[in-house]
C-alpha cells in the first residue's frame, strides 16, 4: 500500500480505467496457501452501478477473494484490477469502501468519533450529517460503541464503508443481526448508492437476500466459479423440481433409484428429492408401497439450486 | 498528487492519534495503572525513604526517575500490547486497512501514540516529586528529564507492539504485565541494581529499563548522559523496531490456517 508508486497505467481519480466502467475484475486468479489452492483460475467482473452477490459454502475461497479485492493479499497468478488499477492503489486512493465481517468497533469511542476518524482518512469524504442520515445513525451519534446492539453496530460499519464516497463498495455479510425493517432500509440505501454508479459486491448467508437484491449472482465453490448469472438464471440452472413428502422407513438408496431423481435428503420420515421428471418420480414413489403423506412438488428455490450447484445437498 | 501524499499522511496520522488518545483518556483502568499507581507509589516510598541516598543521588530523585519510568514503561507497553491484540482479533484493524491509511502511517501513528500515552504518568510523578517530594530541579533539567522519559519509552512502545502483533487477546494482557514487572524489577526501578548480586548485574545493566533509569538520574543531577547507555537505548529501538517490522510483514500468514479449518470436514 504505497501511494507514492505511480504506475504507467491510468491514474485518474474518478476510476475510469481503460476498461470503461469496470468496478472490479478478476482474470485467471490463482491463490495458494502452501498446498491448498484457495482460488483456482477465478475470473469475473463487477461493473459500476451493478449489485453482485458472491455466494459459496465455507472454504469456497470467498474470504481469499475478498482479501485480494481489498489489496490485503496478492495473487500467485492472474490479475486483480479494481477501478482500473491495482487493488491496494485503489484502496490507498480512497476509492474503495469495505464493510467487513465481525468487526468489533473500538471500545471507548463514540459513534460520531469513529465516523469522524474514518472520514478524515478519505480525500473525498461524505459530510458528517449526510453519513449519519444515510446509515440511519443520527440519533446514535453520541453513543459509546460498546453500548450498541449488534444491528446498530452493523449500521456503523455500513457508515464506515460509505464514508469515503467509494466507487466500489464491498459488503461482507452486511445484514447479519439486522431486523427486518433495518434490512429493508439497508438495501434501499445500497440501491440508491449503486444508481450513482457504484459497483457493489456483497456476500450473504441469506439466499433470499441475494435473490431479491442482486443483479447478478456469482457461485463460488472450492476456489472456482461454478456459475454466474441473474438470480432466476441460477435457479433455472439447477433444473427440475423439488419433491417433499413424509414416508415411514424411507430408504435413501431405494429413493435414489427412482426415475428422474438426482438428489435425496432424508431426515427421519421427512424426504426431500430433486427430480428432473417429477411426474414419473411421484408415480414410482407411490408404487413403492409405503404410506406417502404430505406430498408437495415445487419449483427449485434459490437455496435448493445453490446446494445442488455446490454439491452440499446430496444426502 | 505525489507531493500531496506526505501532508495527507500526516493529517491522517494526526486524526488517528487524536482518536486513540481520546479512547485512552477515557480508559479508567489504563489511567489507574499508569498514572495513579506510580504517583501513589512515589508518595509512599518518598515518605519512607525520602531523606536517604541511593548511590550518588538523593532517594527523592531516584524515586522520581524510577517511578516515572515505571509508569512510562507500563503506558508504552499497554498502548500497543493487549489493546492492539484485541483490535487485531476484533477485525477493527482489518477495517482500518481498507481505508486509505497506509501501513507506514499506521505504524508510525501507533508508536507516537505510545509516546503520548506515556505523558500523563510522567507528568503526574514529576508533579508529585516537585510539589510534595521537594525535588528541586531547574526548568531545563525538568524538561530534559521528562523529555528523556518520553522518548526513552520508544523501545517499550515497540515491545508492546510486538506483544500485540504476536499474541492473541487473552495472552497479551498477562504477557504485558509480566514484561512490565520483569523490566521494572530487573532494571532497578524498585531496588537499585546495586542491591542485586554482582554476578547478574551486567545482565541487568544491559536492559533498556536500566538505561532509562540511569540516564534519567544523570540528567536530573546535571551530568552529561553516559554514551554507552544512550547507545544501548538506541540499539534496543533499532533491534525491536526491526523485529516489529518483520512480524508485521509476516502477519499475512493467517489466511492459510483459516482456509484449512473451513475445508476440513470435506
Amino acid at each position: 500500500m504505497c501511494p507514492g508508486t505511480a504506475g504507467a497505467e491510468t491514474r485518474g481519480m474518478n476510476g475510469r480505467g481503460p476498461g470503461g466502467e469496470e468496478a472490479a475484475v478478476f482474470e485467471g486468479v490463482v491463490k495458494r496457501y502452501g498446498e491448498v489452492v484457495a482460488l483456482d483460475h477465478l475470473s469475473f467482473r463487477v461493473e459500476r452501478g451493478e449489485v453482485v452477490a458472491l455466494l459459496g459454502p465455507n472454504g469456497a475461497g470467498k474470504s481469499t477473494a475478498i482479501d485480494l479485492l481489498l489489496g490485503l493479499r496478492a495473487p500467485d497468478a492472474g490479475r486483480v484490477r479494481v477501478l482500473g488499477t491495482a487493488p491496494a492503489r485503489a484502496v490507498a486512493e480512497g476509492r474503495v469502501g469495505g464493510m467487513l465481517q465481525s468487526g468489533a468497533l473500538p471500545a471507548g469511542a463514540r459513534v460520531g468519533e469513529v465516523l469522524d476518524l474514518v472520514r478524515a482518512l478519505y480525500p473525498e469524504a461524505r459530510g458528517r450529517e449526510e453519513l449519519l442520515e444515510l446509515a440511519d445513525l443520527t440519533e446514535l451519534r453520541g453513543r459509546r460503541v460498546e453500548t450498541l446492539s449488534g444491528g446498530q453496530a452493523q449500521r456503523v460499519h455500513f457508515a464506515l464503508a460509505l464514508a469515503g464516497r467509494p466507487r466500489l463498495l464491498f459488503l461482507d455479510e452486511p445484514t447479519a443481526g439486522l431486523d427486518v425493517e433495518s434490512r429493508r432500509r439497508f438495501w434501499a440505501t445500497v440501491r440508491a448508492v449503486a444508481v450513482d454508479g457504484v459497483g457493489v459486491l456483497f456476500t450473504t448467508h441469506y439466499l433470499d437476500e441475494a435473490d431479491a437484491n442482486a443483479d447478478r449472482i456469482l457461485v463460488l465453490d472450492r476456489g472456482r466459479l461454478r456459475r454466474q448469472g441473474t438470480p432466476s438464471a441460477i435457479r433455472a440452472a439447477a433444473s427440475g423440481r423439488i419433491i417433499r413428502c413424509s414416508l415411514a422407513g424411507a430408504d435413501p438408496d431405494r429413493l435414489r433409484r427412482l426415475p428422474g431423481v438426482v438428489d435425496v435428503v432424508v431426515h427421519g420420515e421427512e424426504v426431500t428429492m430433486r427430480s428432473t421428471d417429477a411426474d414419473r418420480t411421484v408415480g414410482a414413489l407411490y408404487a413403492l408401497g409405503g404410506e406417502v403423506r404430505d406430498l408437495l412438488v415445487s419449483g427449485v428455490g434459490l437455496e435448493d439450486a445453490f446446494l445442488a450447484l455446490t454439491g452440499d445437498g446430496v444426502g | 498528487m505525489i507531493e500531496g501524499d506526505e501532508s495527507t499522511e500526516v493529517t491522517e496520522m494526526l486524526a488517528y492519534i487524536r482518536f486513540e488518545v481520546i479512547r485512552i483518556l477515557r480508559n479508567v483502568r489504563f489511567l489507574g495503572f499508569t498514572v495513579a499507581v506510580p504517583a501513589l507509589l512515589y508518595l509512599l516510598l518518598d515518605g519512607i525513604y525520602g531523606g536517604d541516598r541511593v548511590g550518588e543521588v538523593a532517594a527523592g530523585v531516584y524515586l522520581l526517575v524510577a517511578m516515572a519510568a515505571y509508569g512510562a514503561i507500563g503506558a508504552a507497553l499497554s498502548a500497543n500490547g493487549a489493546a492492539l491484540a484485541a483490535e487485531r482479533a476484533s477485525g477493527w484493524l482489518r477495517q482500518l486497512r481498507v481505508t486509505p491509511l497506509s501501513d507506514r502511517a499506521w505504524l508510525a501513528a501507533r508508536l507516537m501514540l505510545a509516546l503520548v500515552a506515556v505523558a500523563p504518568g510522567v507528568l503526574a510523578v514529576s508533579l508529585c516529586a516537585g510539589v510534595v517530594g521537594h525535588v528541586e530541579l531547574s526548568p531545563a533539567r525538568w524538561l530534559a528529564l521528562d523529555g528523556l522519559l518520553l522518548l526513552g519509552s520508544l523501545p517499550f512502545g515497540l515491545l508492546g507492539m510486538l506483544v500485540g502483533l504476536l499474541l492473541d487477546a487473552q495472552s497479551a494482557q498477562p504477557a504485558q504485565v509480566l514484561l512490565l514487572m520483569l523490566l521494572s524489577f530487573a532494571g532497578g526501578l524498585f531496588f537499585p541494581v546495586s542491591a542485586f548480586p554482582s554476578g547478574v548485574r551486567p545482565v541487568l545493566e544491559s536492559l533498556p529499563s536500566y538505561h532509562l533509569l540511569s540516564l534519567g538520574e544523570q540528567l536530573a543531577i546535571g551530568r552529561p548522559p553516559a554514551l554507552d547507555q544512550l547507545a544501548g537505548l538506541v540499539g534496543s529501538v533499532v533491534l525491536l523496531g526491526a523485529l516489529a517490522l518483520v512480524v508485521w510483514r509476516r502477519s499475512d500468514r493467517a489466511g492459510a490456517e483459516r482456509l484449512r479449518r473451513a475445508r476440513r470436514p470435506a
